[in-house]
């Protein structure tokens, strides 16, 4: 029991973060990132590189990951800023199965990805890490587990007071209407950048200790499902608000999980995966027909156009 | 501004707009509809690119400049179908606007808070201040996009005022505006022209050109085919010619059709 909850926390800590950084992008600026998945495949994948082929330390390559992450975000949104709502949507979903794809198979690349055999042993320093951090007396999945909602919580304080200062205004005002920010003088081009930026950052973070959970990598566990999943948790939270992707994301990981409740004399487990599916299908129609604006999100904000 | 100008496909929405406009002056920009008032805004604000000519403003050149870059050297322009962002409350849509501020810069929030703390003190009161010009202060705290049509005319200018501009250009900013508040605007615009603001406003109504412009350009067709002070233009037989047709009606008549924007098409 305490092992489900263990599990359930560290997955939903993983995607709060994801979907900070996409609440960044869309709910603050109103970037439609669908490629969401491409910094986090980023993040785990420099990070693991790093330790395996370059022998570099744990720290080393976790501010490596970020700082590849937020420099893939700048190289994503150069193209990107000049596109609009579906035309952006299109193109990033786009750049994040690409990516995907030659992490797979793309020549030379899979010298260092290993392809679709991938990477393991990369997590021990990580984990041999806890010791001197004082945090011996975990086991290394609650040691995981209290690291991941530490980010979680650092994270959501950086970005609240970031969001709150005149900086957040600004990326609102572009979220409503990028002209009217143009005329009122605003370099609406870099905001959308430093957003990207800042967001795939996040992101890349996710993608480590997402790395460090699953104990391997390899290209399928960066699927656009990661992306549709960090979505449905920013709507399910409210979008454009600060704690949304939080208590988002544990709502969602509950229910996605709690499958493993339902007697294998009503389904088996082969099923209870396929009923997963269809609870997270049934949840984001249940979230977009009752409750559009999502759980902190504002009804008043929602139904007000422009 | 020299010979500028911008087509649409075959349309030549503006085409060889010459006009030089007067420091610390108001001056109108009339002419009928789809004349290419907006355009030249747009062209000139760098939210459309010109196909040709130059543009000059505080002595640089600000040809093919980005809108926030033109805006930034303090000419600033507001629209025509007002852009006001819905869903910030409407003192929000004010302390955006204003310039130069430490908070806008990345990670300044974490790093600066008591500098970003007084600039926003100040320019709350200064977006207060005009916001109770504008007759808005009781729906400061309330969305913008719950403006009505002529409340977000007000916001607009209000807004654009904010931003503390060198010279404005102002979109048809009267139009759905009651006429007493309209008469107190156009009261402050005098005042802030008297401090040495720039204005150039596009307006259809003739009373309020006449009323507050010391200067009148009149457009046609993408040209400018007149200009000079309210009572020349008043009696310009090119704007007669241009909306009537040589030997069209009385000087009244013609500006009529200026005013209620009707196409020129020479006959009756
Ligand atoms: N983006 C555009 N694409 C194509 N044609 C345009 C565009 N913008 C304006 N036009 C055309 O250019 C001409 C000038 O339009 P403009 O909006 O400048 O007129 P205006 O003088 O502001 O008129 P009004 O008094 O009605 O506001 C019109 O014929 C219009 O149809
Ligand atoms: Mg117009």
């Amino acid at each position: 029991m305490i092992a489900y909850f263990q599990t359930v926390l560290i997955t939903a800590g993983i995607f709060a973060l994801l979907a900070q950084g996409l609440n960044l992008h869309r709910g603050y600026t109103g970037l439609l990132n669908f490629g969401h998945v491409a910094f986090f495949a980023i993040g785990s994948y420099t990070m693991a590189i790093m330790v395996t082929q370059f022998e570099f330390g744990f720290f080393t390559s976790f501010i490596g990951a970020i700082v590849a992450a937020t420099i893939f975000g700048v190289i994503v949104a150069l193209p990107a800023i000049r596109l609009r709502t579906d035309y952006l949507a299109i193109v990033t979903i786009t750049i994040g199965e690409i990516f995907r794809l030659v992490i797979q198979s793309g020549p030379g690349v899979t010298e260092l990805t290993r392809g679709p055999r991938g990477i393991r042993g990369y997590s021990n320093e990580f984990f041999f890490l806890r010791e001197d951090l004082g945090l011996g007396f975990l086991d290394p999945q609650m040691y995981l587990l209290a690291i991941v909602w530490t980010a979680v919580i650092v994270v959501g304080v950086l970005l609240f007071f970031l969001l709150r200062s005149p900086w957040g205004r600004v990326l609102k005002g572009i979220r409503e209407d990028e002209d009217a920010m143009r005329a009122l003088g605003k370099n609406v081009t870099s905001y959308k950048i430093q957003s990207f930026a800042i967001g795939a950052a996040i992101a890349g973070l996710a993608g480590v200790l997402f790395a460090m959970d699953i104990g391997s990598l390899s290209p399928v566990a960066y699927l656009p499902l990661i992306t549709f999943q960090a979505w449905t948790i920013m709507m399910l939270g409210g979008m454009g608000t600060h704690f949304g992707p939080i208590i988002g994301s544990i709502i969602f990981w509950s229910i996605f999980n709690g499958t493993l409740f339902i007697p294998d004399s009503i389904v088996s487990g082969a099923e209870a995966a396929y009923l997963r599916q269809i609870g997270v299908g049934a949840l984001i129609m249940l979230i977009i027909i009752l409750r559009p604006q999502g759980i902190l999100g504002s009804r008043e904000e929602m139904v007000l156009d422009k | 501004m020299d010979d500028l100008q911008l087509s649409f496909g075959g349309l030549k929405a503006v085409d060889g707009a010459n006009l030089e406009i007067e420091p610390g002056k108001i001056t109108a920009l009339i002419g009928p509809n789809g004349a290419g008032k907006t355009t030249l805004f747009n062209v000139v604000t760098g939210f459309y690119k010109a196909d040709g000519g130059s543009i000059s403003f505080d002595g640089n050149s600000i040809m093919g400049k980005n809108p926030h870059s033109v805006a930034k050297r303090g000419l600033v322009r507001t629209f025509q179908l007002t852009k006001s962002l819905g869903r910030m409350s409407v003192l929000e849509n004010m302390m955006v606007a204003a310039p130069s501020q430490a908070g806008e810069k990345l990670f300044a929030a974490w790093f600066v808070p008591w500098v970003i703390n007084r600039q926003e003190k100040q320019n709350r009161q200064k977006a207060i201040e005009l916001l109770e010009l504008f007759n808005l202060i009781e729906k400061k705290d309330d969305y913008a996009a719950t403006l009505s049509g002529g409340q977000r005319k007000l916001l607009e200018l209000a807004r654009a005022l904010m931003m503390e501009p060198k010279m404005i250009l102002l979109d048809e900013p009267m139009a759905g505006i009651n006429p007493t508040l309209g008469a107190r605007l156009l009261e402050h615009v005098g005042e802030l022209r008297d401090k040495g603001m720039t204005f150039v406003l596009v307006e259809h109504d003739m009373d309020v050109v006449m009323r507050v412009s010391e200067h009148v350009i009149v457009m046609a067709n993408g040209k400018v085919i007149t200009q000079g002070s309210a009572d020349e233009v008043r009696q310009n037989q090119e704007v007669i010619d241009a909306y009537l047709g040589t030997g069209g009606g009385a000087v009244e008549e013609a500006l009529d059709e200026v005013m209620e924007g009707k196409p020129a098409d020479g006959r009756e």
